[in-house]
């Protein structure tokens, strides 16, 4: 039986279940040209801590018949309307309520790895995150963004918003 | 939990196609929270697609031209859709051309709206300058103010990509100078009233290539000869018409065959008291029709 391993940038080992392999398409990739009964190793400049919680991940969704994330309401196509953030599936809601501290690593592992899925139900995080920020300052604050504007540059941005509106 | 060796990633560590991908997510309001948080953000939240949804209002009855050029010629968002709006005694045109300056390769949609009037000289020289224009509303009236009396009047430009027009009253076609066949030859969609000759004309003229109409009869002159014309590809009507011709069996008979010949037609909405007839005619015969609204008094 083909065995998949990914080794952390801390050099800890993960077995992983094929399972895996079709919500990254990196791992898929590795994956593709090994021979059934091969081991294949996978090298991840990903720390084991994140990694952990990228497979952890990846088994809530073992058992998903359609990846409801992929499919139809979510509105992807058209530019004229901005994307729902209101269709999370609700077990990634209980996965990520506890790692708030990691969900810009969980992001950046997401996109190593070339996982739409992942990276997408993030993206919807942060974005409800902006969403139900009652100020700018709050943004900034909850995802540690340093202001760089002159206050020139804000007073520019600020009043052209002023001039802004939906089609 | 045991505590994470290492530093922690940050959003600004995320490539930029992240964030665009964060900021498809939200609504104009938010994206305006947003392009205040840094730099970066504001450089991104209101580019690329994000600016489909994106409205820029210069209104001039609010701000001063000079004001709107100053902080404009500072801008760098290439904004998409844009409304003009003006005072009834001034249009400040060359303000508002001079504005356009910035971003105007990018206008896809322009909107007009007062309701004040509007030379057709110089809407002309306003479309010059919006080579790429796929969206056009013009709700103020257009007047005859010819340049000088001796020189020939310029043309309009031929927007090859005008696929939208709406025009709040077709005095404008009365006018010489402004011929929408030669304007917006590849047209698709057309809001317009029709109580003129020269209306029914240009819906005639466009009568295979329009998927969509808004027309109005303020009048009955022109009713029933536009119930005569084929619109073999129409899948979108908007119909108003008061309700004198719906006494008359001739009339009837005439505006049910308009509508059972649209066999294309998905979306109706009808303003008027029509009669069984005409609903059998459009039910029996367009098959593709998903959307019927009828308002009636």
């Amino acid at each position: 039986m083909r065995t998949i391993q990914l080794i952390s940038s801390d050099n800890e080992f993960f077995v992983i279940e094929e399972h895996l392999a079709t919500l990254s398409e990196h791992i898929k990739a590795c994956v593709e040209d090994a021979d059934a009964d091969e081991t294949v190793l996978i090298f991840l400049p990903i720390h084991s801590a994140i990694l952990s919680k990228v497979v952890q991940w990846a088994n809530i969704h073992k058992d998903d018949l359609i990846p409801i994330l992929d499919i139809g309401y979510d509105s992807d196509n058209d530019d004229t309307v901005e994307k729902c953030t209101n269709n999370i599936d609700p077990k990634d809601v209980d996965f990520l309520k506890d790692q708030k501290d990691i969900l810009m690593d969980l992001g950046e592992a997401a996109v190593v790895l070339k996982m739409k899925k992942l990276t997408k139900v993030v993206c919807k995080t942060v974005a409800n995150i902006i969403k139900n920020s009652k100020s700018v300052e709050e943004i900034r604050d909850t995802l540690n963004i340093k202001c760089d504007f002159t206050p020139a540059e804000e007073e520019q941005v600020r009043r052209e918003n002023g001039f802004l509106g939906n089609i | 939990m045991e505590p994470i060796a290492g530093k922690r990633t940050q959003i600004c560590d995320l490539p930029v196609e992240v964030l665009e991908m964060i900021f498809d997510h939200l609504a104009v309001s938010d994206l305006k929270n947003a392009s205040l948080v840094s730099r970066l953000w504001s450089n991104c939240a209101f580019s690329s697609q994000r600016m489909e949804r994106v409205r820029l209002k210069i209104d001039y009855c609010l701000k001063e031209p000079e004001d709107y050029l100053m902080l404009f010629n500072e801008s760098k968002r290439q904004y998409r859709h844009v409304l003009l709006a003006y005072s009834s005694e001034e249009l400040v045109l060359e303000h508002f051309i001079q504005l356009l300056q910035n971003f105007k390769r990018y206008v896809k949609s322009l909107k007009i709206r007062p309701n004040m009037c509007i030379g057709v000289s110089q809407l002309r020289d306003i479309l010059l300058e919006v080579p790429n224009l796929k969206a056009l509303s013009v709700h103020s009236r257009l007047w005859n103010s010819s340049d000088t009396q001796d020189a020939p009047f310029q043309q309009f430009p031929m927007l090859a990509q005008l696929s939208d027009l709406v025009l709040e009253s077709d005095m404008a076609l009365q006018l010489e100078e402004f011929d929408v066949r030669l304007i917006a030859p590849n047209l698709r969609s057309l809001d317009m009233d029709c109580d003129s000759q020269r209306a029914l004309e240009a819906y005639k003229h466009f009568s295979d290539q329009l998927t969509t109409i808004a027309v109005f009869f303020k009048n009955d002159d022109y009713f029933l000869r536009f119930c005569e014309v084929n619109f073999p590809n129409l899948c979108k009507i908007d119909f108003y018409s008061d309700d004198d011709q719906f006494r008359d069996n001739e009339a009837v008979r005439t505006i049910a065959a308009f509508f059972a010949r649209l066999k294309r037609l998905q979306h109706a909405t009808l303003r008027s008291n029509i009669t069984q007839p005409i609903v059998d005619g459009l039910v029996g015969n367009c098959l593709d029709l998903s959307y019927l609204h009828i308002k009636t008094e």
